[in-house]
């Protein structure tokens, strides 16, 4: 989501305190990142509480972790919660919430993640004027926490710009996908729409693997589908990796490798060297 | 008399004057216009006034294209030829070219490079079929430019006559002949780096520093950048420590040089014929740093040199720097 955030934190970067918000465009982007939060917590052997649509399978959980480590809220135990009131809404997912931090703190955890795609409180009971005036009050619960970190989850489609907006100003962080590589030099990063990697910085054969293996992951995950990278922010590519990708691109049988928004001092290059002699690289919108 | 054969040739047309420039290019137009042929005669602006008046009607089947743009580049136009040959192979026609190369204007750098790709056209066109006729106004060139061009054409034309040139070399033997002379050496001034760091990051910020105070224009630092990375990762992956680069510029080019002490093998295609894709190097030699790598490089410089033997291997880029505005061209002052 382009916004000018004060504060973006790829996942890893969370800490206590961290009210933050995930606008995402599509499940596999709330999975993704919601994953990466829920294992990280459960590796590090952290409580994590879990709000989860009817059905779901928790995204990062390895094998069956301990009750003491995870603990599924559900939509059920909510309507129990919000009992002769009416349906659940976003104040009885608050308040679910907040009594299993506050269970976990006696149980004497240190640090404790809480996570819930809140997006259908939006069009619950009191709609959004009663979900932003919860997320003004975890605001100000959690920002002082030295032991709560929260991730709000919103379907970007299932918003208007406008309560995206409204949504987004209650939160203080917005987090985005860990990197999958990162170092001084280069920087790549899972893209969702489309599906594919964001690089940023510069590319030569001491990088190679790392490109190859997070291209094989997004690969791997959707065989059939079209991989996009995004070069907008890719300021050096060798002749190398232009021609892994082409190979790559090659040997896909179905779904195209396509690169989007090549600044012009790369397509420079390519040009030069001439496109023929790099099939099956497709250039993408600029 | 020798008929046009169906399979490749590249034909040498030595002439003193236009009589006997039209004896043998005329002929050789006009029997691809009859053939169907893709039929192109890149020259200079009074050759093609001769040939279109000596050709009449059949003048309309021939493309004529300007000598001095159409040899821009040995690699470029190489590569721009072939895919023109090989699109006309691949509609089943052939491409029958009869190109007069630009040799005024040339410094003999530039001289050298032209008359190797000439010598590696014969392996670069040998599959397409493609039937090249180059004139050689004997009277106007210099006559070592002429002799060596019995060395690199297979066969000469006088009329319709196909001659074959008993001084013809093996390509790649003509190519190594024009190699035997060692480099200048680096001016002392030149700026010298010894890479121990495998991270070239560092290095191009270095080369880019360098090429951008020396004005060169922005593309061309990026090519350069591109060309000195692929060199360097041959060089790290293939050669032998201590690797050298060094920087410095002579009138009108910036000059990039790596230097190690490995020595390429026998056999090595120094990119100087572009690859095929989908098949394996064979006649572009084992380029050791991946299918294009050399090949591209040469697409990127305007000039690249390589010595390789006993006392190591050099690759020396050389781009063009452009004629500053007070006139003068511009060097580097450190």
């Amino acid at each position: 989501m382009e916004t000018l955030w004060s504060v973006r934190r790829s996942v890893r970067d969370l800490r206590p305190g961290d009210h933050a918000w995930l606008a995402y465009v599509n499940q596999e982007e709330r999975r993704h990142v919601a994953g990466a939060f829920v294992r990280d917590g459960l590796l590090a052997r952290e409580k994590v509480v879990y709000l989860a649509a009817p059905g779901e399978l928790i995204p990062g959980v390895v094998g069956l972790p301990s009750a003491d480590l995870l603990t599924v809220v559900t939509m059920e135990h909510l309507r129990t919660e919000a009992g002769a009131c009416g349906d659940a809404d976003a104040a009885a997912a608050m308040r679910a919430l907040a009594a299993e931090i506050v269970a976990a703190e006696r149980l004497g955890c240190r640090a404790i993640r809480v996570t819930a795609d809140m997006t259908w409180a939006v069009r619950g009971p009191g709609g959004l004027d009663r979900l932003m005036a919860c997320e003004r009050h975890i605001e100000r619960a959690v920002g002082p926490s030295t032991t709560v970190t929260a991730v709000c989850q919103f379907d970007q489609a299932g918003l208007t710009a406008d309560e995206l907006a409204s949504v987004g100003a209650t939160h203080s962080v917005l987090v985005t996908p860990d990197p999958e590589f990162e170092d001084s030099v280069l920087r790549i990063v899972r893209t969702f729409a489309p599906r594919g990697l964001a690089l940023s910085g510069e590319l030569d054969a001491s990088r190679h693997m790392v490109l190859s293996q997070a291209l094989a992951m997004v690969m791997a995950a959707g065989p059939a589908h079209e991989v996009h990278l995004d070069l907008k922010n890719l300021t050096f590519i060798d002749l190398g990796a232009l021609n892994m990708l082409a190979e790559v691109a090659a040997a896909r049988a179905s779904g195209g490798l396509i690169l989007d928004r090549m600044p012009a001092q790369l397509r420079t290059v390519v040009d030069t060297v001439g496109w023929t002699t790099l099939p099956g690289l497709r250039i993408g919108e600029d | 008399m020798v008929a046009v054969s169906e399979g490749f040739s590249h034909r040498v047309l030595p002439y003193a004057g236009a009589e006997e420039l039209l004896a043998g290019a005329v002929p050789f137009l006009r029997r691809g216009v009859a053939d169907g042929d893709r039929v192109m005669a890149v020259t200079c602006l009074g050759t093609e006034v001769l040939l279109r008046d000596a050709l009449g009607g059949d003048a309309a089947g021939v493309e004529f294209v300007r000598a001095d743009s159409w040899y821009a580049h040995p690699s470029r136009t190489m590569a721009d030829c072939l895919g023109d040959a090989e699109d006309a192979a691949g509609g089943g026609r052939r491409l029958r070219l009869l190109g007069e190369p630009a040799w005024t204007h040339r410094d003999p750098l530039e001289v050298r490079e032209w008359q190797r790709a000439e010598a590696m056209t014969n392996v670069a066109f040998a599959r397409t079929g493609a039937a090249l006729l180059c004139p050689y106004p004997v009277r106007a060139l210099p006559a070592a430019i002429v002799a060596g061009a019995r060395k690199t054409h297979p066969e000469t034309v006088r009329g319709e006559t196909a001659l074959p040139n008993p001084g013809y070399l093996d390509p790649w033997t003509y190519n190594a002949a024009c190699d035997t002379e060692p480099l200048p050496p680096p001016p002392p001034d030149a700026e010298e780096l010894l890479i121990d760091v495998v991270d070239l990051y560092w290095l191009r910020m270095l080369v880019g520093d360098y090429a951008r105070t020396a004005l060169l224009p922005d593309d061309d630092v990026q090519r350069l950048l591109v060309a000195v990375t692929e060199v360097m990762t041959n060089a790290i992956r293939h050669g032998e420590g201590p690797i050298a680069l060094r920087l410095w510029t002579d009138p009108g080019a910036l000059v990039c040089e790596v230097a190690d002490r490995g020595r390429w093998r026998a056999g090595t295609g120094f990119g100087l014929i572009p690859p095929r894709i989908g098949e394996p190097d064979d006649a572009a030699g084992p380029d050791g740093g991946g299918r294009f790598g050399l090949w591209a490089v040469r697409m990127l410089c305007a000039l690249v040199q390589i010595r390789t033997g006993e006392a190591g291997t050099v690759v020396r880029l050389r781009l063009k720097l452009p004629l500053r505005v007070d006139g003068r061209l511009s060097t580097h002052s450190g």
